[in-house]
């Protein structure tokens, strides 16, 4: 039984070997140890989502989880998806249908959606309200964060994007 | 929040650690209920034993019979778990709709039991479909109807040095069907106003009611409760309209709702008789279906 943990993780493909206190979240790890801010902290309570993280997988929400629990695991966030030259269509098709207003929920909608689009390429729209449901969005009302997440299916899939 | 992580390497390292510290142990798994407690204030754990990496509590099998959850098992793998294949309704139904996807990704169905804040419907489900649970401690391990287990604040109460290992459902009879319906303000998130499991079993071809447990959560508390006198109602003849709505009489005499913020007892009282009533329509229909 220990207060501190050393932990190992694969963030964005990078291995991080980390100390970590007992009381550390994942959030507060990613946030403050490793600079990955836009893992944010909203409710602190699983309830708003904005923490949300790809956690071998699976999304997440990385303030219910203790540092120390991610062991081993391997974790995305958006950091890790595109680059300022190179944006990854999802970011470009939020950009497109103007789905990010205040920006506070952008990076877990687009992970989120980047999780959906791997197990479902085509997904109904029904199906991306399902999938977002986890997410809340207090500007855009949601309609447009469909439109861009279905505009993005559409092109990854190899369509024509208007 | 200060407290120490244990991390067992197996459920005997464990349990020999519940065992030493007793009392003084809280444990984390998928952490939903826990971490947010630490945060407001309402717990303070000392030690906290994490179970998150013992895969030996994480398993979905059937043997001799019986299907066999492990307590670490997550709620979205149960929602679409093709074991049950078109069994266990009431069960899929329910983790299908807990909270969001990314919590269904951490909550366990060891979690929903035994945890000290959760709204408890997979219990409920469970309890409908007559699930057993396996709890395992140093000195052993014990057998209990989930039905029986005592609850306290609505948690299943343990005793010391055990901890719930899996649950355990058997095959449903031939002629029976299992459902759960929450009625909310919204689609995720809810926090039901009302919600129901359902099983029924008919004897066919007559269509009399064999068994009926009822099963409804959230009227007054999330501690689930059961309608013990209303399912005796639709026992003495085959289905019918009257039969119907003198049990949905029977209900609405029978349950116990309170008012709050968010609806009246009157309101509560008269979902959960729809939803007793739109339930055991449908449960009737899938056993006619399935029969064909």
């Amino acid at each position: 039984m220990m207060s501190r943990h050393l932990v190992v993780m694969n963030v964005n493909g990078k291995r991080c070997r980390l100390r970590v206190e007992s009381r550390e979240r994942l959030l507060d790890v990613l946030r403050e140890r490793l600079g990955l801010t836009s893992v944010k902290e909203g409710c602190g309570t699983g309830d708003c989502g904005a923490c949300i993280v790809i956690l071998n997988g699976r999304i997440v929400n990385s303030c219910l989880m203790l540092a120390v629990q991610a062991r081993n695991a391997k974790i995305e966030t958006v950091e890790g998806l595109g680059t300022d030259k190179k944006l990854h269509p999802l970011q470009k098709a939020f950009i497109r249908h103007s789905a990010a207003q205040c920006g506070y929920c952008t990076p877990a909608m687009i992970l989120t959606a980047k999780n959906l689009l791997e197990k479902n390429s085509r997904p109904s729209r029904e199906q991306i309200r399902n999938a977002i449901s986890g997410s809340l969005c207090r500007c855009t009302g949601y309609v447009k964060i469909v439109d861009a997440i279905q505009d993005a299916a559409a092109e990854m899939s190899g369509e024509t994007v208007g | 929040m200060k407290f120490d992580v244990f991390l067992p390497d197996s459920l005997a390292d464990l349990l020999r650690f519940i065992d030493t510290h007793r009392q003084d142990v809280s444990l984390i798994a998928g952490g939903t209920d826990l971490l947010p407690r630490i945060l407001r204030g309402q717990s303070h754990p000392k030690l906290v034993a994490d179970l998150s990496n013992l895969s030996e509590l994480d398993f979905v099998i059937r043997e001799n019979g019986i299907y066999r959850i492990g307590a670490l098992t997550r709620i979205s793998k149960l929602a679409n778990c093709k074991l049950f294949h078109d069994r266990f309704e009431a069960l899929r139904r329910v983790c299908q709709q807990l909270a969001s996807p990314p919590i269904r990704n951490l909550a366990t169905v060891g979690g929903n039991i035994t945890g000290p804040g959760s709204f408890r419907d997979v219990l409920m489900a469970l309890m409908s479909l007559g699930a057993k649970a396996v709890l395992k401690s140093r000195s052993g391990e014990r057998v209990l109807p989930i039905e029986n287990m005592p609850l306290e604040e609505g948690k299943m109460s343990l005793g010391g040095g055990e901890i719930l290992t899996e649950v355990q459902l058997q095959e449903l009879p031939r002629n029976s069907w299992s459902s759960f319906r929450k009625v909310g303000r919204r689609q995720s998130f809810a926090i039901p106003l009302v919600s129901l499991a359902m099983f029924l079993e008919l004897e066919l071809p007559s269509k009399r009611v064999k068994e009926l447990r009822l099963w409804f959560n959230h009227l007054r508390d999330s501690i689930p409760k059961k309608a013990e006198r209303t399912p005796a109602t639709l026992r003495s003849e085959p289905l019918n309209e009257d039969m119907i709505a003198r049990a949905c009489e029977a209900l609405s005499a029978e349950l116990q709702a309170s008012s709050d913020f968010k609806a009246s007892s009157d309101y509560r009282r008269r979902i959960a008789v729809m939803l007793f009533k739109e339930q055991l329509a449908h449960c009737a229909e899938m056993i006619a279906e399935r029969s064909r």
